[in-house]
């Protein structure tokens, strides 16, 4: 992975998860995250964890509604960030309990 | 240093080496590892990362397969936590740093972990602690290996510190090295405290949550007169520890110069000194301290200690072994008394809100015959060895007493009908250990051959008190006048009618209680085999009118506590060296 801050790319998502970013929405995140030639941080107020720690997104304790913002830094910066905003808005929502 | 206060149920003071065991039953390592060892370590953390990610991994592909993704995900969500990098990172640094072993790391980082998901607003959320407390386990287990078996091959002396130890877990210890006990939960009829005292080491149970502040191969004192855990002592508290530890010792070999002299008060009354017990072994120190008998030999431990339902042969040993050692001297057989909640191999009661006042001992018999004929026909069977007599618990209703009476004479003649021999005239009794059977005393006198008090249920139910509720513990006390009035009551209206009666349950072990129960009439003690000594020294230097005096004061005190200081300070007067 390429962490050089020469790219980086920024999105602000809305979680509509039923029961926000519990344990099988964070490991979606985190395995999507790893795809990529970048490093993918979600951060809120003033936290901000590396997506693929699990245990560190799940500490977090979003809750449905909350808004977080996406930051992606690296050579895939882009894409990554796109692709992670796209799972936490389109397809974790429809992931049934 | 740290001191915690818990409850003290079995005597005497133990200092030495901590094995920890968690509320799993694992056993909690060593704190710190050497600091030439710490590459070692992290490489073993990182092997058994491993394991474990290829272990989940073959569960979430198997519960993919058979049931489903939407199952196999929570396997794939613990995979993913496991792969956690910033908690590798942070369990390296607890090792390289602070030189905490793997298995140290990983319960402290978890904890933490597990505390701050249970802060979480949602609850949805804050369930997933469980996997978090899941993935412990795991990696615990992959770190541990075989080494988290062998609490029953312990190769030194060790004080157990476990959250609650269940039958199985006491079962499989090694008794040789066990020194003591000390739990997070459990009260004074706690399997802990049973097994504590039939072991005859200290223990000290529900002290509340502690575990998380020690570790294997920490210096713990175990303070068993007090209630006390000690954990990382000073060296002074120490210091101090070790000179009564030694007292002590020098104390019981005083006592046990008494073993052959009979007990009887200085006046010549002939006191009988007898011991209970819940294990065959424990016979030994009855003898050891010169018992007069067995007064209450309890059964549970059949019951308790396997899966299966004991059969009549299981019984039969476990009661053989002791009527033999006892030679001659009488051997009082309890029937089973338990919940039909604790017992293993019975169907839960599906509305048992209140275990002590619902389907248990004598109620639990009658109502599973089978189990209950299986046990009479050992004692029966027995009875033909030497002198032994049989005990119902609980009883509260005559109904009961004569339900228990005639299933047993029904057991008696299966056996006439196949000529096996027993004692035709085994002394049946019961115990008095509920209000109702002290208001209907004359009733029952009627149709016993003796009687056994039941001081711990007794005092429990009459004061409507659960000594294992730290919160109402307070109010409990044997000397109640509410208690003793009862005591009072039972003891005159079964040496007036000359039934033989008893005193089993911890009361009868203190010396405190002494004068007043040879005043109210008393005459038979069945005690923890290592309280004989110090009874029989203190009952050897009284005299029976002086006990009757204190008795008939203490009776008009109206509270516990003025009744406690009474006894003790008269106790006193008459027994200068008399430690309370």
């Amino acid at each position: 992975m390429n962490e050089k801050a020469d790219i980086k790319a920024t999105r602000t998502v809305t979680i509509r998860s039923r029961q926000g970013l519990h344990a099988r929405p964070a490991s979606l995140i985190a395995r999507l995250s790893r795809s990529f030639d970048a490093k993918v941080y979600l951060v809120r107020d003033h936290d901000r964890v590396d997506a693929t720690d699990v245990i560190h997104v799940l500490a977090l304790g979003v809750m449905p509604d909350q808004v977080l913002r996406l930051e992606a830094i690296g050579a895939q910066a882009e894409e990554a960030a796109d692709a992670v905003a796209r799972l936490i808005t389109e397809e974790l929502p429809k992931i049934e309990d | 240093m740290q001191k915690l206060q818990g409850i003290a149920v079995s005597p005497g003071v133990a200092i030495g080496e901590a094995l920890v065991m968690d509320n799993e039953g694992f056993r909690i390592p060593q704190r710190f590892v050497a600091r030439d060892a710490v590459e070692n370590e992290i490489e073993r953390l990182d092997k058994a990362i491993a394991a474990a990610a290829a272990e989940i991994a073959r569960n979430r592909d198997v519960v993919t397969k058979e049931l489903g993704e939407k199952y196999g995900a929570i396997f794939e969500a613990h995979l993913q936590m496991l792969q956690d990098q910033r908690l590798r990172a942070d369990l390296e640094e607890l090792i390289r740093d602070r030189h905490y072993s793997p298995e140290y790391a990983v319960s402290r980082k978890m904890r933490q972990y597990v505390q701050v998901f249970q802060r979480l607003e949602s609850s949805y959320l804050a369930e997933r602690a469980n996997d978090i407390v899941d993935i412990e386990k795991r990696l615990l287990r992959h770190l541990l290996g075989h080494r988290r078996e062998n609490i029953s091959q312990l190769t030194s002396p060790v004080l157990v510190l476990a959250h609650n130890l269940t039958p199985s877990e006491t079962a499989n210890l090694d008794r040789r090295f066990v020194q003591g006990f000390a739990t997070e939960l459990g009260g004074p009829g706690s399997h802990t405290a049973i097994v504590a005292e039939a072991l005859e080491i200290p223990a000290v149970v529900g002290a509340g949550p502690f575990l998380a502040e020690v570790s294997g191969g920490d210096t713990v004192i175990i303070d068993g007169d007090r209630g006390i855990i000690i954990l990382q002592p000073d060296e002074e508290t120490l210091a101090r520890y070790r000179h009564e530890s030694r007292e002590l010792q020098a104390q019981a070999a005083r006592l046990q110069s008494l073993r052959d002299l009979p007990a009887e008060t200085a006046d010549g009354a002939r006191i009988s000194l007898l011991g209970n017990i819940e294990f065959p072994y424990e016979v030994e120190h009855c003898i050891d301290r010169g018992a007069d008998g067995v007064g209450l030999y309890r059964t549970e431990f059949l019951y308790l200690g396997s899966d299966s339902e004991p059969n009549e042969e299981h019984h039969y040993q476990a009661y053989r072994q002791v009527v033999e050692a006892m030679n001659g001297k009488p051997v009082t057989i309890r029937t089973l008394d338990l919940g039909a909640d604790k017992i293993p191999h019975l169907p839960k009661p599906e509305d048992e809100k209140n275990p002590f006042l619902g389907l248990r001992s004598i109620r639990l018999t009658l109502r599973n015959l089978p189990l209950f004929r299986t046990q009479l026909r050992a004692i029966l069977r027995v009875s033909a060895l030497g002198n032994v007599q049989v005990m119902f618990p609980l009883v509260s209703t005559l109904m009961e007493l004569r339900q228990a009476k005639m299933v047993l004479a029904d057991v008696m003649e299966d056996l006439d009908e196949n000529d096996i021999d027993y004692n035709r005239s085994l002394p049946v009794g019961m115990m008095v250990e509920v209000p109702a059977a002290v208001m209907m005393i004359d009733h029952f006198l009627e149709e016993v051959d003796f009687l056994s008090i039941g001081t711990n249920d007794l005092i429990q139910y009459t004061l409507a008190v659960d000594r294992s509720n730290r919160d109402v513990v307070g109010l409990y006390n044997p000397s109640d006048p509410a208690v003793l009035k009862l005591l009072s009551i039972a003891i005159g209206a079964s040496v007036r009618k000359g039934i033989p009666i008893s005193l089993c349950g911890q009361m009868s072990g203190s010396i405190t209680y002494m004068m007043l129960l040879l005043g109210l009439g008393l005459r038979s003690f069945s005690v923890t085999p290592s309280a004989i000594p110090e009874l029989k020294n203190v009952c050897r230097r009284l005299t029976i009118p002086d006990c009757e005096m204190v008795a008939q004061k203490a009776m008009t005190m109206e509270n516990a506590r003025d009744i406690t200081a009474y006894l003790r300070g008269e106790l006193k007067k008459r027994v200068p060296d008399a430690s309370f």
